[in-house]
């Protein structure tokens, strides 16, 4: 917003010196206006006589502006998102147009697209979630293989081997189940194909079987160490 | 073990505040040759090190990565630890640290500890076994309830979802949406938005649930579902938002 005359200038500078005012909002509609904001009510102000030859006057005390805030009155909103705040001594009219800006106050397209960008957010979370879900199902697979190999005197130190180490120390020698091989694949190839990209999208059925293996594996690892130990 | 590579680390043999570098990770444990490949890095320094040091390592640490690349290998560094902060780990079995110890290639030790605690490691003296199986075990646990404990929160991101779905529509009216009880009162004023007001009903009872700590379980599965109809309501709602603009214009 653009009002370049001087005269305009100098009234608003007349405007600020009268005892109560408290804030000015510089606006053009259809002529150049301002905004009076009063630490008195409006209409002890207007006595006082506040005139301009060159500008539109509209006066309202601070709590008659705060309520108009309060029922989010568009055209006041409007007046301070583009208007041009000339005088602010107790900062109020600065916060609520930063509060416009920031997208807070309904009906402003400010506003849409802050509610429209946390939606997006948590669209986000859910699918960070999910992959993070499958992250943890892997790593308590891995944790639990590792305690078993540990156990029986071999580490799984590289996670590409621990396919073939499952089937060599854990099948052949019927430490464990075929099932439970079956329900490691599962969960180990879900991770590859993810971590390769391979698998864009981590469903729900995704997360609910890899994390009911995991559970599988871990109880039935847990049962064949304390089994082994005599741990009762 | 000498990798050709391990010339380029020389810098930090001359460091006095690097006390120990650890190689680990496939490269090292397969004993192939690093190249298309990551080479996992771990330094250890002493435990007064300072910040000006920092600059100094960061400096070094640039070179080397520098050289590296030019040969097509990636340093994969772990964030370097003081002294005591490794045998902290070490201590309480943090199973990477463990493993990286075990089977990793010590190319610094100048206060012996890295030596020592390999050793130990290596050993593998019963009561430390136990340990370690126990932590693993242990953590993989926590690691499933800890997941499973978490799709339960999903339940209060739907709602928020649900209610922040609403809330573009109601701004175009002016109207705050504080919660979700004032969403699905809002929703009650437009039929075209029917059944989203049942299905945030339904949600919100479920969340209630949730909050009172009376549900059992959430599945993935029932995530999706919701997930999709969350989709579907905000697909709604830009297209009303997209047909009331167009009528504007």
């Amino acid at each position: 917003m653009v009002v370049k005359s001087e005269l305009v200038y100098k009234d608003l500078e007349r405007i600020a010196s009268y005892e109560g005012v408290i804030g000015l909002v510089l606006y053009k509609q259809k002529q150049p206006s301002v905004l009076i904001i009063t630490e008195q009510l409006a209409g002890q102000e207007r006595k006082l006589g506040i005139q301009s030859q060159h500008l539109l006057i509209t006066i309202l005390s601070l709590e008659e502006f705060l309520a108009r805030v309060m029922d989010r009155d568009k055209d006041l909103l409007n007046i301070l998102k583009a208007g041009l705040i000339v005088y602010d001594i107790k900062g109020v009219l600065k916060s609520v147009h930063s509060l416009i800006k920031q997208g807070f106050m309904p009906g402003f397209n400010e506003t849409e697209l802050n509610i429209y960008n946390e939606i997006l957010q948590r669209f986000q979370e859910v699918k960070r979630f999910k992959e993070q879900a499958l992250i943890n199902a892997y790593s308590a697979t891995m944790d639990v293989l590792g305690a078993l190999m540990y156990f029986l005197g071999e580490t799984v130190v590289i996670p590409k081997k621990a396919e073939q180490l499952f089937k060599k120390h854990l099948i052949t020698q019927g430490i464990i189940g075929a099932e439970y091989y079956k329900k490691f694949k599962y969960i180990y190839k879900l991770f590859k194909n993810f971590e390769k990209g391979k698998k864009k999208v981590i469903t729900g059925v995704d997360i609910d079987n890899a994390l009911k293996y995991a559970l599988e594996l871990h109880e039935q690892v847990d049962q064949i160490i304390r089994k082994k130990l005599d741990i009762t | 073990m000498q990798f050709p590579i391990f010339e380029d680390f020389k810098q930090l043999k001359d460091l006095e505040f690097v006390i120990g570098v650890l190689f680990f990770g496939s490269t090292i444990y397969e004993g192939k040759t690093p190249k298309d490949s990551d080479l996992d890095c771990l330094i250890i320094l002493s435990d007064d090190f300072s910040q000006s040091q920092e600059k100094l390592l960061l400096n070094v640490l640039e070179s080397i990565k520098k050289s590296l690349a030019s040969k097509q290998v990636k340093l994969h560094l772990q964030p370097p630890m003081t002294l005591n902060v490794f045998i902290r780990r070490v201590i309480t079995l943090e199973p990477w640290i463990v493993s990286s110890l075990s089977h990793g290639f010590i190319y610094k030790d100048s206060s012996g500890v890295l030596k020592a605690l390999k050793n130990i490691v290596a050993n593998k003296k019963t009561r430390l076994k136990t340990e370690h199986i126990d932590l693993l075990l242990t953590r993989a646990y926590d690691n499933i309830v800890k997941t499973r404990k978490s799709l339960l929160n999903m339940i209060t991101l739907l709602t928020d979802l649900y209610l922040l779905i609403t809330r573009l529509i109601a701004s175009r009216d002016g109207f705050i949406i504080p919660d979700p009880e004032s969403a699905i009162k809002y929703l009650k004023n437009l039929p075209e938005f029917e059944s989203f007001k049942q299905e945030f009903e339904d949600l919100s009872l479920i969340n209630k649930k949730f909050e009172a700590g009376t549900l059992g379980e959430f599945k993935g599965v029932e995530l999706d579902e919701w997930l999709a109809r969350c989709e579907n309501y905000f697909l709604t709602v830009q297209k009303t938002i997209l047909k009331v603009e167009k009528s504007w214009l």
